[in-house]
């Protein structure tokens, strides 16, 4: 690629300028801020597009208003031109895309023909698909980017670093560190969590383990004799210990025993000097007690009792006995008894009394309203028989009876005359209509000749015969004349036609017969002339033979109409007379001219005939009025006739039933005069005082009974008075009322109960004197048998009385008691001692006093106690020691401490085994990698090496790679190795320039991509300068080369060292 | 002249720790732990049963020269228990349980004979009917160190009795042993005695037939270089002298080495069943012992790297004991197969003589490899490099120290594969891809 034309119209502070490039080497020469380094940002925003807004220097933004971007023109590999135009369109207005820009890459082809390319295309056709990142890096470099060096190390680049054979060394560096991580996960000299780490602990712990249990034997033997010596020690302490607790237990049981053996020999000293009281029975004083208790017991209980019987025999005297309550106890009680009952009859009574008093009010009231003047008797002697009563039901009956008939009668007069009336009336009616309608149609008929209506009638009939056969023949002749008189002159008309069509025939005739006879054919031509003249023959005949018809049939009917005419007025005459027939002479006479005129003119005649007509209807219908009037009249009469007849026998009837009401009446009085009873009483009434009448009997036989009841009640109070004032007497012994005695019966009743509870007292008292007499009994011959008891056991004793026997008893008491408390004391000294200590026990208590036993006991306790503790000191040491040999025992029996010493140093000899293998795979890749960096360099370090001693004038001979860390060092021809990092400004320079250029030469892609450099050369000398510049020079045989600069001596120094290279220089 | 019959151990390292062994639950490690003193049981139940009129120990009968109590407490219990039957003892001491060892203070039986510092002897009768019938010579270590030749020490025969001469020591100076009492089989040979009853080497051999000269191994294997049946010798003497042996096992836990090949492998899974299968085996030709074993897995393929890198190893290890730890614990471990450990010996399937040859990155690491494996040793090498983080700690060291060139080449060979199986990830995914 090779550019041509740079035209930059608006990119950093750079407007409308255009460059052109024709040398292989161009320099851009000129001052600071002339806008060098712009161009070269411009170039790369060319082929690559605008950077980011982060980078405002690169991305050139010009600072005013107006077009931000330009065009580049190159040629291609093949020569071919290419244009790239590029806008920046946010400077174009276009806000909303700010970052997008607008671009144009045309390309011209074979044939001269332009097309429009992509972004992609351009890069893959004319860049050789280098990078944006790798261009700017590689390609077109200022001095800051030819010192990021670790740009070379990006992965893209790394593949030109490294030998071919060895896939760019990242295999062997992941390899390596693999190993490293292997490694470090497996030991660190220093770690602490590696797994060595973790074993060599477990190791060392174990260790401690097997020191200890080492130790195991040496304490075992140690543990075994301290056992046998203690053992020794033990049984020494044992028979020591056995004989001093021995005399201590002796003491001390002197010591604890001494108070009871000094009782003891007390009491034996005393029971000697005791009285011999050997026949003293055993008890003998508790029994004698025993029995004195008894007695005075005994002696108590029988003074009780006869106090008892004294108390008793004083109470009784207290209840007297009561004669005249023996006597009549009995009937009182009788009498309280019936009491009640007595009270009850009281009671009925006075009930009774008034119901007795109520029904007499009731019988009084009951006869006043039967009849004031009644009586009781006359109420009982009237019978109330079942035929009494029907007899007066039959009465009532008949008497209801008559009343229902005259009602039914005299409705029925009543009707009956109204229906007279009404009769009456419409006759008077019917014969007024009548008179008034014969004289209506008197006057206006009057002129009707006949009286007798059918004679009227016939003559109308024969009128009306005689006309319909005038009329009849009238109509005859007026029809056929003037069917004449049209006739001919039709005949006038129809000859017209005739003529022209037998004229036309003929001329046909005579035609066709021409035309047949012309036409040669003479037979039809008369045939034809003879059917037409036939025809014309016919037609002729006809026309005359219609005429002659019609002019015969009129001339019959005259003669018929003049005699019908004649009889019409004949009939006429005699039917209509009178006022009304002298103005129809009138009219008929100038009818009868007219008739005669008529003979001519008949329509008179109609009309004559209609008014008749007229006449004679109006006259038929006032005859058929007054028919029908007359038979109105008729039944009207008929009627008021029957009425009257029917009136007559109702009222007939009326008095018959009038006669039949008179003789019950009769009847009736007789029957209440036959039983004494009021004349005024209806049948109705009657059955009232029926009914009243039985409730009077009823009352007064209600009346008797009760009556008979309240005597036996009286009798019965008085009875039981009498008796009640008969007790009372006997008992106060004066007469008493006998109201009063019953009242006083209560009292008498209550004292009565009060004695009965004093007998049934003086009873119980009675029984308790009995009962206590027989106990004081019982209880003397009690007392007597204890004396003789007492007497006997004094006796036993063999002492003379009761108080020697008493001594003897206390002696006996007290031997008793000594002989116990020795045989105690002996217990409690010297139970569990057998003889001999006993004995020693003795002697011991006889020869040492107290204080001596006590010295003595003390010192042997304290001995006994030392060893006691020696001993249990000596027992728990033993028990120590054994627990210890048993636990060694048990700690060497389980002891796996070796064993898994020996586990953790085989687990630790396969981890270091693994370490070592791979630590010597590691220290094998190291190694040869550092043949490889040492002895074997890649292609682009081969270039790089020589651009660097050709840059340097041979001060290095060489670049080397260090693998590990991809560092750079210069070599120089003594073989001695500079890190990059230490090198001079200027030197470092140069080798990161000898470094790009190999790169770019041993890209194969790139091969004449032109080379941009900005004032990289500030940090040379003016030797290595020229160096530079020769390597330039032989650079620009394959590629174009454009050097930005601002010192006047290196485009000066290009001048001269490069001939041919193109000095553009910039204001 | 009277037969007789009598029994030769040795070696009993009585609660000796096992080496090389990790990952053992309670339950196990007791059973491993107690497997010493059940060989001793065995050993009573032997004397017991085959009617012996005596047994000789040669030496080494605890571990190390801190006796363990219970070591000593069980022996005791051993000697009283013989004694009750009549059974008389014969002991010496060895490197490891040297006379001035910490040893319980007890009066020692009767029956039981312990030689002293300098060479002495007894005579031995015959349990039926007392007759003397043989001499028995020997010697205890004063010391752990003994490094003269004792041998030329012991007493001459001089009655007709059979003559024993209890022996610990390195006869001919078998380099895979420590040298103790350092003598040649002529010096037996030409000593006159009948029978020499050796001890110290673990390893069961008779080295010579006439007169016998014997080393029965110890009675219990204790690390995987032991492995195969242990036990201990009856041996029957009859009038003329004639001397037969019968080799009797009494351990209870056996060690093995197996082999588990990954080359006919595709995976890993597949790999999983031909282990399974051999460990099968293993199990039933050991029907009555606990096998311990050691996985040797050897070949190329490509499930090493499967192997190496991950923890399918780790898994498979922990499962399997898992396993076994569960189901001895049901059988009293007769029959299992506790994985002692597994090595990873197998490589990747790579040619590694045409990445010798080539011109890259692994043909330089490869021809390195090869030019330290020439030089393990050099001080400045690889090697030295690489372990010299782990010098740092004293326990470390020790293991360093104590560790076989056997070991450090095993170790290179793996690096060589682990990084290897690193660097060539990508081409063998590749290779992987084609087939």
């Amino acid at each position: 690629m090779r550019l041509e034309r740079i035209n930059i119209e608006g990119f950093g502070a750079i407007r409308d300028k255009t460059f052109s490039i024709h040398a292989p080497v161009t320099v851009l020469y000129g001052p600071n801020e002339a806008g060098k380094s712009t161009v070269l940002y411009f170039i790369r925003a060319m082929l690559y597009g605008f950077p980011g807004k982060g980078t405002p220097a690169e991305r050139g933004e010009p600072a005013g208003e107006g077009v931000h971007g330009g065009e580049l023109r190159f040629l291609d590999k093949e020569g071919i031109p290419w244009v790239i135009r590029r806008y920046n369109r946010s400077r174009e207005g276009n806000t909303v895309f700010g970052k997008g820009e607008r671009v144009h890459i045309h390309r011209q082809t074979d044939n001269g023909m332009v097309i429009e390319l992509g972004q992609k295309e351009l890069e893959q056709l004319a860049l050789g698909g280098i990078s944006k990142d790798m261009f700017r890096q590689l390609f077109a470099i200022s001095l800051s980017e030819l010192q990021e060096i670790r740009n070379l190390q990006s992965a893209e680049m790394s593949s030109y670093l490294f030998h071919a054979g060895i896939g760019g060394g990242a295999y062997i560096l992941e390899a390596e560190r693999k190993l490293l991580q292997e490694m470090d996960k497996l030991y660190k000299p220093r770690g602490k969590v590696q797994e060595t780490a973790k074993l060599l602990q477990s190791i060392e712990h174990m260790r401690s383990r097997v020191m200890e249990s080492q130790t195991f034997v040496a304490r075992f033997n140690e543990v075994t004799t301290s056992i046998l010596e203690i053992q020794e020690r033990l049984n020494l302490l044992e028979q020591e210990y056995d004989r001093d607790a021995k005399d201590a237990s002796l003491l001390r049981k002197a010591l604890d025993i001494r108070p009871a053996w000094l009782e003891w020999r007390e009491a034996r000293l005393a029971l000697n000097d005791l009285m011999s009281s050997e026949h003293f029975p055993p008890d003998g004083i508790t029994r004698y007690e025993k029995l004195q208790d008894e007695e005075r017991h005994l002696i108590t209980q029988s003074m009780r009792i006869d106090q008892a019987i004294e108390d008793a025999v004083d109470k009784l005297g207290a209840l007297p006995l009561n004669t005249f309550m023996e006597e009549y106890g009995e009937r009182i009680e009788g009498l309280w008894a019936k009491r009640s009952l007595h009270e009850a009859g009281n009671r009925e009574l006075a009930e009774l009394t008034a119901e007795y008093k109520a029904q007499d009010i009731r019988l009084e009231q009951l006869l006043r309203d039967i009849d004031p003047a009644w009586t009781r008797e006359k109420l009982l002697s009237l019978p109330i028989s079942a035929s009494d009563r029907e007899e007066v039901r039959r009465l009532g009956a008949a008497f209801a009876g008559y009343d229902r008939r005259m009602e039914g009668l005299f409705i029925e007069q009543r009707a009956a005359q109204r229906a007279a009336a009404a009769a009456e009336s419409v006759l008077r009616e019917a014969r007024r209509l009548l008179r008034e309608e014969v004289a209506r149609g008197q006057e206006a008929f009057a002129m009707i000749k006949p009286k007798a209506p059918h004679e009227t009638a016939a003559l109308w009939s024969q009128l009306q015969l005689e006309i319909e056969h005038w009329r009849e023949r009238r109509l005859t002749r007026a029809s056929s004349e003037p069917v004449s008189s049209r006739l001919t002159k039709k005949d006038s008309l129809l000859p017209r036609i005739h003529v022209r069509l037998l004229v036309g025939m003929a001329v046909m005739t005579l035609l066709l017969a021409g035309v047949m006879l012309w036409t040669s054919t003479p037979a039809a031509a008369g045939i034809s002339s003879i059917v037409m003249l036939l025809g014309m023959g016919y037609v002729f005949w006809n026309g005359r033979h219609g005429r002659e018809a019609q002019r015969s049939a009129s001339a019959d009917s005259q003669a018929l109409d003049e005699g019908g005419i004649e009889r019409v007025d004949q009939l006429y005459t005699r039917l209509v007379s009178s006022p009304y027939a002298a103005a129809a002479s009138e009219n008929t006479d100038g009818r009868r001219h007219q008739t005669a005129a008529l003979t001519r003119d008949p329509v008179r005649v109609e009309v004559q005939m209609r008014e008749l007509r007229a006449v004679m209807e109006g006259w038929q219908a006032w005859r058929q009025r007054l028919d029908r009037m007359t038979s109105d009249c008729a039944a009207a009469e008929e009627k008021a006739a029957l009425q009257a007849a029917e009136l007559k026998t109702v009222q007939s009837t009326v008095e018959q039933e009038e006669r039949r009401y008179l003789e019950l009446e009769r009847q009736w009085e007789a029957w209440l005069k036959s039983r004494s009873l009021p004349q005024s009483l209806s049948p109705d009434v009657m059955f009232d005082v029926f009914i009243k009448v039985e409730q009077g009997q009823e009352f007064i036989r209600q009346q008797k009974s009760l009556g008979m009841r309240m005597d036996v009640l009286l009798r019965e109070a008085e009875e039981y008075a009498s008796q009640c004032s008969e007790i009372v007497a006997a008992e106060s012994n004066e007469h008493i009322d006998s109201r009063n005695s019953v009242a006083e019966l209560d009292h008498v009743h209550s004292r009565w109960k009060a004695y009965q509870e004093e007998s049934r007292q003086r009873k119980v008292l009675a029984d308790r004197i009995q009962e206590l007499q027989n106990e004081a009994a019982a209880f003397a011959r009690e007392r007597e048998d204890v004396q003789q008891r007492k007497a006997s056991l004094v006796e036993l004793s063999q002492s003379a009385d009761e108080e020697s026997f008493l001594r003897m008893g206390a002696a006996a008491k007290r031997r008793e008691e000594l002989v116990q408390a020795i045989r105690h004391h002996e217990i409690s000294m010297f139970s569990g001692w057998d003889d001999a200590g006993r004995l020693q026990l003795e002697q011991l208590l006889e020869l040492t006093d107290a204080a001596g036993l006590e010295a003595q006991c003390l010192e042997k306790e304290a001995s006994v106690s030392a060893a006691v503790r020696l001993r249990d000191e000596l027992q728990e040491r033993r028990g120590r020691l054994l627990q210890e040999r048993e636990s060694l025992e048990s700690a060497g029996n389980q002891d796996s401490a070796l064993q898994q010493l020996e586990e953790q140093r085989s687990a630790l000899r396969e981890v270091v085994a693994q370490y070592a293998v791979r630590s010597m795979a590691s220290e094998f890749i190291k190694r040869t990698r550092r043949i490889y960096e040492e002895e074997k360099q890649p292609q682009v370090l081969l270039l790089a090496s020589r651009y660097f001693s050709l840059l340097t004038g041979g001060e290095y001979s060489r670049i080397v790679m260090r693998m590990g860390d991809q560092s750079l060092l210069a070599e120089r021809p003594s073989g001695q190795l500079v890190e990059s990092s230490r090198l001079s400004r200027g030197t470092a320079e140069q080798l990161y320039l000898s470094m790009r250029l190999g790169l770019i030469q041993a890209m194969p892609h790139a091969n004449g991509m032109p080379l941009l450099l900005d004032d990289l050369f500030v940090n040379f000398d003016g030797k290595r300068t020229g160096h530079a510049f020769r390597v330039i020079s032989e650079m620009s045989q394959t590629r174009q080369i454009i050097l930005m600069t601002c010192h006047q001596h290196v485009a000066e120094q290009v001048e001269a060292a490069i001939p041919g290279a193109q000095i553009i220089t910039m204001q | 002249m009277a037969s007789f019959r009598f029994i030769h151990a040795a070696d009993l390292h009585l609660d000796s720790p096992f080496i090389g062994i990790s990952g053992l639950d309670d339950n196990l490690r007791s059973f491993v732990q107690e497997s010493t003193f059940r060989a001793l049981e065995r050993l009573v139940k032997l004397a017991i049963d085959q009617q012996v009129d005596f047994i000789v120990i040669s030496g080494d009968v605890y571990d190390s020269s801190h006796i363990s109590l219970r070591a000593q407490l069980r022996f005791l219990d051993f000697l009283e228990r013989l004694g009750a039957e009549g059974i008389a003892v014969y002991v010496i001491h060895g490197n490891h349980d040297p006379l001035d060892s910490t040893k319980l203070s007890m009066k020692l039986p009767s029956h039981v004979h312990v030689f002293g510092v300098e060479p002495g002897s007894v005579t031995a009768k015959r349990r039926s009917d007392h007759q003397e019938v043989a001499v028995i010579s020997g010697m205890s270590y004063p010391t752990s160190k003994v490094t003269d030749n004792i041998a030329l020490r012991y007493p001459a025969p001089l009655s007709g009795l059979y003559h024993i001469g209890l022996l610990h020591a390195n006869v001919d100076g078998d380099p895979q042993h420590e040298t103790y009492a350092p003598c040649s089989r002529k010096d037996l040979i030409r000593s006159g005695y009948h029978y020499w009853a050796l001890g110290h080497v673990h390893t069961r051999r008779t080295l010579q037939e006439s007169p016998y000269i014997v080393y029965p191994g110890n009675i219990q294997g204790r690390h995987v270089r032991e492995t195969g049946p242990k036990g201990c010798y009856v041996v029957d003497v009859d009038d003329n002298f004639n001397t037969r042996l019968s080799f009797r096992e009494l351990d209870s836990m056996r060690w093995n080495i197996i082999e588990a090949p990954v080359d006919s492998c595709r995976d890993v899974d597949e790999w999983r069943r031909s282990l399974a299968s051999i460990l099968a085996r293993t199990a039933s030709e050991n029907a009555n012992q606990l096998s311990m074993v050691r996985v040797r897995i050897t070949g190329r393929g490509p499930v090493h790297r499967q192997l190496e890198g991950g923890y399918v190893l780790d898994e498979l290890l922990a499962d399997l004991r898992r396993k076994e730890a569960a189901k001895g614990a049901k059988c009293g471990y007769r029959g299992c197969v506790w994985i002692e450990s597994i090595s990873l010996q197998s490589g990747d399937s790579f040619d590694t003589q045409r990445l010798l040859a080539e011109d890259s990155f692994v043909g330089d690491l490869l021809r390195l490899v090869r030019r330290e494996q020439e030089h393990l040793q050099a001080p400045d090498g690889v090697i030295a490099a690489s372990l010299e983080p782990l010098l740092e700690h004293a326990e470390i060291r020790a293991l360093l120290e104590e560790t076989t060139p056997d070991e450090i080449e095993d170790w290179v060979r793996r690096a060589e594969e682990l990084t290897l199986g690193l660097l060539l990830r990508d081409r063998l995914q590749e290779e992987g891809a084609e087939p």
